[in-house]
């Protein structure tokens, strides 16, 4: 567990030991896939690589899509160490995202230095209001936050996609993507690295990350929460009110989440697009789940999706290879990752009905995986 | 509204395929799993019945295989759930991406970078002439597909057999209690695998049912969501058969109404809403202790002895 | 009277092996081993059980006897070693394949599933495939009018009582044929009365020929109802007898290897605790304290109680009757319907357990996995957590590391906990050290109220005699100590005042002289006392 000390290399050693597996592991998988329809898999990597890293333009778009990624994944992090599994990233990021569009093309005329903390926070704010709700249920109802956060994601979506197409429509278009106007130049985030699109979100990504890992390991509130996601019923009993720290954890992961959409709206299309998200939220869950939620690989995990993603695309230019060969390689990872993981930290409830050992302590587990909630 | 009344046999139709997801996700539930993977089943399943469906000409081969797929897709991610302890829901999330991705590359190499693959085989209809003039009855049931007949015959069928058979006992029981099922001789996770496979191979069908039911085509994620409102139907009916076919049956109407709606140009998305904010009411419903606020309002007797 | 507390006498050395001839004996375990990983269970153990016996398997937690006879109920595979069912050897793959050999168990707490009725939890163990519901519901009425456990087989498990479910894993048992029952601490959820009657039942059993296997830690249980004991310890089989021929005293010397006090003899903390009562205002003050479960049930109804700073008050009660309730509404884990809760003069009914520990407040919860320590996290992190956010430990936002190890070490030191180190696990304890850091958390210097549910369950002698002193200790020191425990004999060692809880009611308050194991148990039944009841 996190200890004041920093840990020795050998800890982080061992924690980066199941993810790297499990990519290796995947990448097999894909090799074999590739084999299997008559290409070549090293040609295929190499396009890979290139179509990540190869050209600046590429770096830079590798980083583009690794920082939303960051955002999400941080949502769900935070979330799932206050023991609450948030699985409406993608609906909270949504919302964000709208509302700081809104907040973006409302104003006229303010300066930027104004204007964009002004979005972020409304991106920010959104993702929380929409996370608070199912929060308030868990909490006061009891109700099951994977399927409510589950549902609220299409709700925003359907929301969203409605006030695009009515009442905030740009006239004149048609086709399959909508947006809204465009946000005021004031709102748009500059660039790092012109003329590509890795802006200032990237840095603030970052600073989030290591602020998330910060607190969580010498604040007051951050040992609070860590017991309370990990043991509620304990924390409660020492004097730490659960509710409390369950309900702040889901508003900062949907803050999180919405951050990252305000992101998106302010460096990457400048406007609200519908569709808007189409993954984003759920890719950064899987980017937490590779690195076992914990903050500081995280960064790493996103730029190795975003990595994927982006070399994809080149992939597919080059080798014809269809990029939907990597959501497969992402998603065989993830699974392999999974199948060694969570066995550290786990829910309060279990997803799956699993036999608990009832041996006393002294005699440790037996052979039936006492593994339960 | 004319609408509503003219969407009712369409309505069925599709609603079937949630209907039959809905009825494959109780297995899984009862035993105790939280499967939010029906999504990628079924898109399994309406891939693989296109595809041998295209190649063989023969419908019921396209549904053997497609049966076939999925039922080995759900006993895969049973392995890595239930063996290697997996966690249901991230398990559940990545099996549904990789059956998108897997699907649409596939559908990539075969039509050479197309996004739609079709193919001649098709499921039949059920004809009853008999019934074409009656008034309801006959929008929703002179014409309708053989697998839409199927779905409603299970709903009663799976109802027995969880009330009645030995199976369904053992699932009832992994699913609440698993300790006590162990001690009563139940063999936890065979009983977990069968859920699975069960779950598989009605989610084979309603793949299939989507993609030969009407159209005869696979396209890219063309299951868009309707696992995922499949796995809604299941928890607003609690994994009861009855309850859990009548929201699959509202949620696919649901659906039908919507497109009948954008067809004349009224906004659908608040429709499209519908099966999301009714899971989400039953739940809360559920969830609020009524026999307290009863009592404490003074409506109820000074509560039940212990 | 003051008596020095009965010194048992040394143990015999050796194993006194039960003579008998093969052909006698139901169940042959013989030469079972069992590890699970580095930990030896069960360490070539050799159990025959002599057909129609009552036969007690004796140890403390930890000996291996829950292991062992869950080898010898299927739930478990041996290592090594061989197992006879009226000798014929048998491998027992599983429960069902042992009940299918006559073998059955009922669970301490039992294994039903609440949602299914009564006949379709037995009918869990068959082997058709569709079940015929109609006969055996008829057979579960009459072997239930047979053997005296009548309950109707329509009815949901989740609607009985403890000791009704405990009948329905009884009949299960005789439905299947059983020729030899297991019982796991049968009586730990029953009043002495309730057990009386189970102890007629077993011995009727017995004279109808089946065989009794009775885990258990209560040694006038084993002198009343066994023919035969055996004692386990650290694994191995060490002691065997006649019930009649052996005494408590040897048991217990042959349960903990050691001489030891078997009773802390009341006199002793009667006497000291007297002096220390002090008159003033109540630490713990609960008045017409209603309480109801998750089900809106009501649990506790309109109780009052009173706790002052230098005495123990013990709640006697059978599980189910709502102490519990009691223990979480004083604790601040759950709200009253009516009533208040004050601490030190504080009405704290409806504030959370923070607040009440500002107060003074510690609670040692029942559930010692759940709500006792948190098994992930560290030893450090456990033992800080409750006064983490106050200084010395932290500053306004951050914590101080090295203020938190000093703090733990010495903890660790004080009460002896064994661990490899504070940065270890919680969970990698033994259940007695975990329960040492949950005591060493709560009982810090100057908590004026000390709330200890089951303080010593499933805690090994030595363990539980530290923290019983700790305790007493406590409330020398001026503690006032809510005592709620299923050991009878706890309330009775150590309680200056008691008072009964039966159906969520206060049945009797008795202090001093009154306090006893019989007119405990009379009145946690619903029973009258004879000497009636005193307010205290």
């Amino acid at each position: 567990m996190a200890e004041a000390s920093t840990p020795p290399l050998r800890h982080i050693g061992a924690a980066v030991r199941g993810p790297l597996i499990a990519i290796v592991l995947g990448f097999v998988a894909a090799a074999v896939l590739v084999l299997l329809i008559g290409k070549d898999p090293l040609e295929a990597a190499s396009a890979l690589w290139r179509g990540a890293f190869g050209t600046p333009n590429n770096i830079a778009g590798t980083l583009a899509l690794a920082t939303p990624l960051i955002f999400s994944a941080l949502a769900f992090a935070v979330a799932f160490r206050g023991s609450m599994f948030n699985a409406g990233v993608e609906g909270q990021l949504i919302i964000g995202a709208f509302l700081s569009a809104f907040v973006g093309f409302s104003f006229d005329g303010l300066p930027a230095i104004v204007h964009i903390p002004l979005m972020l926070g409304a991106g920010a704010l959104g993702g929380a209001l929409w996370a608070l709700l199912p929060a308030i249920w868990r909490v006061g109802l009891g109700a099951n936050e994977i399927v409510t956060t589950l549902m609220m994601n299409f709700i925003a979506i359907a929301l969203t996609d409605y006030l695009v197409l009515y009442p905030f429509r740009l006239p004149g278009q048609s086709g399959s993507a909508i947006r809204t106007e465009s946000v005021s130049p004031s709102a748009e985030l500059p660039s790092l690295w012109p003329p590509y699109n890795v802006t200032i979100a990237l840095p603030l990504a970052i600073f989030c990350v290591v602020i998330a890992w910060y607190v969580l390991r010498r604040f007051v509130v951050g040992y609070e929460v860590r017991m309370v996601g990990s043991a509620p019923r304990f924390a409660k009993t020492a004097g730490i009110p659960p509710s409390r720290h369950m309900i702040g954890v889901m508003l900062i992961s949907g803050a999180l989440a919405g951050l990252g959409g305000a992101a998106q709206v302010g460096g990457v299309f400048n406007a609200f697009v519908s569709p808007f998200a189409t993954g984003l939220g759920f890719n950064g869950v899987l980017v937490a789940l590779l690195v076992g939620n914990a903050p500081l690989g995280i960064p790493f995990a996103a730029v190795f999706i975003g990595a994927l993603q982006s070399g994809a695309i080149g992939m597919e230019l080059t080798t014809s290879i269809s990029r939907y060969l990597v959501a497969a390689l992402t998603a065989t990872i993830i699974i392999f990752v999974s199948a060694r993981q969570f066995g550290g930290r786990r829910l309060p409830w279990a997803t799956v009905a699993r036999v608990r050992s009832r041996e006393p302590r002294s005699q440790a587990k037996g052979p039936t995986d006492g593994t339960g909630a | 509204m004319e609408i509503l009344l003219a969407a009712l046999g369409p309505g069925l139709r599709t609603a079937s395929p949630i209907l039959l997801a809905a009825l494959g996700g109780i297995f899984t539930q009862r035993a105790g799993v939280f499967n939010i993977a029906l999504e990628g089943y079924m898109l399994v399943g309406a891939f693989v019945a296109v595809v041998v469906g295209s190649v063989t000409g023969s419908v019921w081969l396209a549904l053997a295989a497609a049966l076939v797929a999925c039922t080995v897709l759900a006993l895969l991610m049973a392995f890595v759930v239930l063996s290697l302890g997996g966690d249901a829901v991230v398990v559940g999330i990545a099996v549904n991406l990789l059956a998108a991705g897997l699907t649409a590359f596939l559908l990539q190499e075969i039509t050479d970078g197309g996004a739609f693959l079709r193919t001649t085989a098709s499921l039949p209809n059920l004809e009853l002439p008999f019934l074409a003039d009656v008034p309801i009855l006959g929008d929703l049931f002179a014409s309708q597909g053989i697998l839409v007949w199927v779905a409603l015959a299970l709903v009663p069928l799976i109802a027995w057999t969880l009330a009645r058979t030995a199976l369904g006992l053992r699932m009832r029981a992994v699913g609440e209690h698993p300790e006590a099922a162990v001690s009563a001789g139940v063999n936890v996770l065979r009983t977990q695998y069968i859920a699975f496979g069960l779950c598989g191979a009605l989610c084979a069908l309603a793949g299939a049912q989507l993609a030969l039911g009407l159209l005869s085509l696979f396209s890219i994620n063309m299951t868009a969501g309707r696992g995922i409102i499949a796995f809604a139907a299941v928890i607003f009916g609690a994994a009861a058969p009855r309850w859990v076919a009548l929201a699959a049956l509202v949620f696919g109407v649901a659906d039908a109404v919507a497109n009948r709606m954008q067809a004349v140009g009224l906004p659908v998305q608040f429709v499209l809403m519908v099966p999301y904010v009714l899971t989400i009411a039953v739940l809360l419903i559920a969830a609020v202790p009524w026999r307290r606020v009863l009592r404490l309002s003074g409506r109820a007797p000074a509560g039940a002895e212990a | 009277m003051s008596a020095d507390p009965m010194l048992v006498t040394p143990a015999p050395s050796g194993t006194q092996a039960l003579q008998g001839t093969p052909g006698e004996y139901a169940l042959r375990l013989e030469g079972i081993s069992k590890s699970f990983g580095e930990i030896r269970a069960n360490d070539d153990v050799t159990l025959r059980v002599r057909r129609g016996a009552i036969h007690g398997v004796v140890g403390e937690n930890g000996a291996g006897k829950t292991t062992l006879m869950r080898i010898a109920y299927g739930f478990y595979r041996a290592d090594a070693g061989r197992i006879h069912v009226d000798d014929t050897p048998v491998d027992l793959t599983s429960p069902r394949v042992a009940l299918g050999s006559g073998i059955a168990m009922v669970h301490q707490h039992s294994l039903l599933v609440d949602s299914l009725t009564v006949a379709e939890n037995i009918l869990l163990a068959t082997d058709q495939a569709i079940p015929s519901f109609g006969p055996a519901q008829a057979r579960i009425r009459e072997i239930g009018e047979r053997f005296g456990l009548a309950v109707e087989p329509t009815r949901r498990v989740g609607q009985l009582s403890v000791a009704g479910k405990q009948r329905v894993e009884i009949l299960k048992a005789l439905y299947f044929d059983a020729r030899i029952v297991i019982l796991d601490e049968p009586t730990a959820v029953l009043t002495p009365q309730e057990a009386r009657g189970l102890f007629a039942h077993l011995r009727t059993f017995a004279q109808q020929g089946k065989t009794i296997l009775i885990i258990t830690h209560k040694l006038p249980e084993v002198m009343a109802v066994t023919t035969d004991v055996s004692v386990m310890r650290a694994g191995r089989l060490v002691y065997e007898a006649r019930t009649a021929e052996t005494s408590e005293e040897a048991i217990a010397q042959a349960m903990v290897g050691r001489s030891v006090a078997l009773r802390m003899h009341r006199d002793r903390t009667a006497a000291d605790g007297a002096a220390n009562i002090s008159s003033s205002e109540p630490v713990l003050e609960v008045r017409g304290l209603t309480v109801c479960d998750d089900r809106a049930v009501v649990r506790l109804r309109s109780v009052d109680l009173d706790v002052r700073a230098g005495e123990i008050v013990g709640i006697a009660a059978v599980e189910g009757n709502g102490q519990s309730e009691l223990v979480e509404a004083v604790a601040g884990l759950r709200r009253p319907t009516e009533g208040t809760v004050r601490v030190s003069g504080q009405d704290v009914t409806a504030s959370d357990p923070r607040r009440r520990r500002e107060q003074g407040m510690r609670h040692i919860p029942e559930d010692r996995l759940q709500a006792g320590v948190n098994p992930s996290a560290s030893v450090r992190e456990n033992l800080i957590c409750g006064r983490h956010y106050r200084p010395p430990l932290a500053g306004r936002w951050l914590m101080r590391s090295d203020q938190m190890q000093r703090y733990a070490a010495g903890l660790v030191e004080r009460f002896a906990i064994v661990t490899p180190s504070a940065s270890t696990r919680v969970g990698a304890l033994s259940g007695g050290n975990m329960q040492k850091v949950v005591i060493a958390r709560e009982l810090e210097e100057g908590a004026r109220l000390i709330v200890a549910a089951q303080p010593t369950q499933g805690v090994d002698i030595g363990a539980t005699e530290a923290i019983r002193n700790e305790l007493l200790r406590m409330r020398d020191e001026g503690a006032a100590i809510l005592l709620v425990s299923s050991e009878l004999s706890e309330i009775v060692d150590l309680a200056d005042r008691v008072v009964v809880l039966f159906g969520g009611e206060v049945a009797g308050r008795l202090s001093g002289d009154q306090i006893e194991e019989e007119s405990l148990g009379l009145l946690m039944m619903g029973g009258r006392s004879g000497s009636g009841a005193v307010d205290g």
